[in-house]
């Protein structure tokens, strides 16, 4: 993967435009910004999601790249009928979806399975924020256990879903995490990804200062916590062979790790979090780095 | 029907089942991808074009997606990107690919797709008109075959109205889901040169182009979203003022019309009675009227081609001629109507809110009939017309 310096970033196409709606410290943005910046020419799919609003309102957008939104779960559907229609006319283009958790992990998934499946030359990248933020924080099949949100009240009871190890089942070429906290990360597995045929899946960790509960001015702190407690793993899965990426691969030794708490604490979302729920979160989070480990190289 | 004319240019005959004509004919108009799903009574259809794909005899790529929704999400997708974009469905197809249905039509992508009429359920195969009804107020063009000759000629004349620059809307062929889906009949093919002359490459109005972003189906405010909808009305309207020469332009390069609106069968100067049924049904009342008026009870069939958008002033100049109706809805928006009464066929519903407009007094006979596939024949629509009619 070539290394790319904040110059990189700074010299990028300008994709996410001023004006936009995003929140103050949403992770999506950065996200946004250094991401799609990274591939050529783009055009972008985006489900209902906060991205869909953060466009602001027509005839204005604030995307400066071709932008097609669509209905929930049909995301995955549309880009391949994109991607093969540009292929069909000769025209190189790199067709993406920008969705967050809640169009990837529950309503769009068998969309993003029948995709897979077909290999289609697309990358799928779904920004996470562990809940249904566009309707105000609903729990998600991403949302970690113990967290609140709105139909969560005392904290979600079921284990988040593995959404990457999902899409590795699927066989496909090029899999990987990447962070909000970690932007040249994200621009050069954009640009890796861009350069690979078949289909790749990017989950971003994209914290969410409203629907988590901390100071909008935290949003990278709180993503590099994410990586150093080892609650989000970053890696890459290509061809079905696991290398965790620098950052997460010296934290396979749990007592490596910043204690959970330090994360926890930070968020609004887990200030009620009981013993329990913290002690089976915790459990979660080992046993998909168990899984995880078992697909290293 | 009577050949009109002789064709412009030879054509060939094969024997073909309705399904398998509608493939024939997406062939020819030569559409950049296909993406679909299978579904009884419709699956033939995306069957033999996934084999013509796969062998070269048809130059496209063809998405096997995963469900009916992927599938109109894809063809979408498809449309925007550049290419000619065709779908086919039926019944719960239909239904699953709702929602995308009306993204479709009110963002304005012109996504040809053929809908193989078809009950709805409980698990039901056999044709009924429920499935095309229940997606009526869409905006979708909605044309309706009484055989396969005329499934595959909509095929064509489907494109050519979708892809006019002052319609641009998506479009549905509805045909009888194994009344022709699944038997055979003689089918005049024209050549591929016909077809390229009258279909010519597609023309997108929009399409992605890097040099020139846009974002389809933006967050939009009341305002902007209003102007957005009366601007498919006029779409629709022009679809109603073009599609004459669209038929006409059918005419002159293969010889066949049915009619342009309406195919109309006996005298209406003399009927005082007029029966009306799409699809298939319209068929069987040409056969009908031959026995009616050898009783005497004179009658003339009408049959829709057209349902969206409305022919509202071409009914209204037809039943103007007449005393009675007749008309036979193979689907009903339940609640509309009474069990015992009217019932609510959407034909009906809408023809008789053309006759209060026109201020015209006529006598209308609405029946239901042929729900879950039930057989019904030309025999049985003589005999309702004479019931109904001459008490």
């Amino acid at each position: 993967m070539a290394k790319v310096k904040n110059v990189d970033l700074i010299q990028a196409p300008d994709v996410l435009l001023k004006g936009n709606f995003a929140c103050a410290g949403c992770g999506l943005s950065i996200a946004y910004r250094s991401a799609v910046s990274a591939v050529p020419n783009p055009i972008v799919v985006i489900p209902a999601c906060c991205a869909s609003v953060i466009q602001s309102l027509h005839p204005n957008v604030t995307y400066n790249v071709p932008t097609m939104n669509i209905a929930f779960a049909a995301h995955a559907a549309m880009a391949s009928g994109i991607v093969r229609a540009k292929k069909a006319r000769g025209e190189k283009y790199t067709v993406m979806v920008w969705s967050g958790d809640g169009g990837t992990f529950d309503i769009g998934l068998a969309t993003i399975s029948g995709a897979a499946e077909r290999n289609e030359n697309i990358i799928y990248v779904c920004y996470d924020n562990g809940f249904y933020g566009n309707t105000g924080v609903q729990r998600s099949g991403s949302t970690p256990r113990g967290a609140t949100t709105t139909t969560t009240p005392y904290g979600k009871n079921e284990k988040r879903k593995s959404i990457t190890r999902i899409i590795a089942a699927h066989d496909v070429p090029y899999i990987a995490t990447t962070s909000a906290g970690y932007p040249r990360d994200i621009h050069a597995k954009l640009k890796k990804a861009a350069e690979i045929e078949g289909f790749k899946f990017i989950l971003i960790d994209a914290p969410c200062p409203t629907g988590q509960g901390f100071d909008p001015a935290l949003s990278v702190e709180l993503a590099k916590l994410a990586i150093k407690t080892g609650f989000f793993p970053m890696y890459e899965i290509e061809n079905g062979v696991l290398k965790f990426n620098p950052i997460s691969r010296s934290l396979k030794d749990p007592t490596k790790r910043l204690d959970l708490s330090e994360f926890l604490k930070t968020q609004k979302r887990f200030k009620n979090i009981t013993s329990a729920h913290t002690e089976l979160l915790k459990q979660d989070i080992q046993s998909e780095w168990d899984a995880l480990l078992k697909l290293e190289g | 029907m009577a050949q009109v004319q002789a064709p412009k240019y030879p054509e060939t005959t094969e024997l073909l089942t309705g399904n398998h004509a509608v493939s024939a004919a997406v062939k020819l108009a030569r559409p950049g991808v296909i993406a679909a799903y299978p579904i009884t009574p419709q699956t033939e259809i995306v069957e033999k074009l996934s084999v013509w794909c796969q062998t070269g005899e048809l130059d496209a790529e063809f998405v096997a997606v995963e469900s009916e929704h992927s599938a109109l999400a894809a063809a979408m997708g498809i449309s925007l990107a550049g290419c000619r974009s065709f779908t086919a469905t039926a019944s719960h197809g239909l239904l699953y690919m709702y929602e995308l249905v009306w993204w479709a039509s009110i963002t304005r992508i012109p996504v040809a797709m053929a809908i193989v009429n078809r009950s709805l359920n409980p698990w039901n195969i056999w044709p009924a008109h429920e499935d095309s009804m229940s997606t009526r107020d869409c905006g979708w063009i909605q044309l309706y075959a009484k055989n396969n000759q005329e499934a595959f000629d909509n095929t064509l004349m489907q494109f050519k109205i979708g892809e006019n620059h002052k319609v641009w809307l998506p479009s549905m062929n509805c045909m009888d889901g194994f009344i022709l889906s699944h038997t055979t009949s003689q089918v005049s093919i024209p050549s591929q040169e016909v077809v390229n002359e009258y279909l010519g490459e597609f023309n997108p109005l929009v399409m992605f182009d890097k040099d020139n972003p846009f974002a389809h189906g933006s967050l939009t405010a009341a305002a902007q979203i209003i102007e957005l909808r009366e601007s498919m009305m006029q779409g629709l309207d022009n679809a109603r003022k073009i599609w004459p020469s669209v038929c006409q332009q059918y005419r002159d390069l293969t010889g066949r019309w049915y009619g342009d609106f309406f195919e109309i069968h006996g005298d209406l100067d003399d009927a005082k009675i007029g029966v009306m049924a799409l699809g298939t049904l319209g068929e069987e009342m040409e056969q009908s009227i031959e026995i009616l008026n050898k009783k005497g009870i004179k009658t003339a069939s009408i049959r829709p081609r057209v349902y969206r958008p409305f022919p509202r002033d071409e009914i209204i100049d037809i039943l103007s001629k007449l005393e009675t109706v007749v008309i036979i809805d193979r689907a009903c928006s339940y609640g509309a109507g009474y069990y015992d009464k009217d019932r609510g066929g959407q034909l009906a519903t809408e023809i008789k809110a053309a006759l209060y407009d026109a201020d015209l007094k006529l006598k209308v006979v609405p029946l239901v009939r042929g729900l879950g596939g039930m057989d019904i024949n030309y025999v049985d629509i003589a005999n309702w017309v004479e019931k109904y009619t001459q008490r």
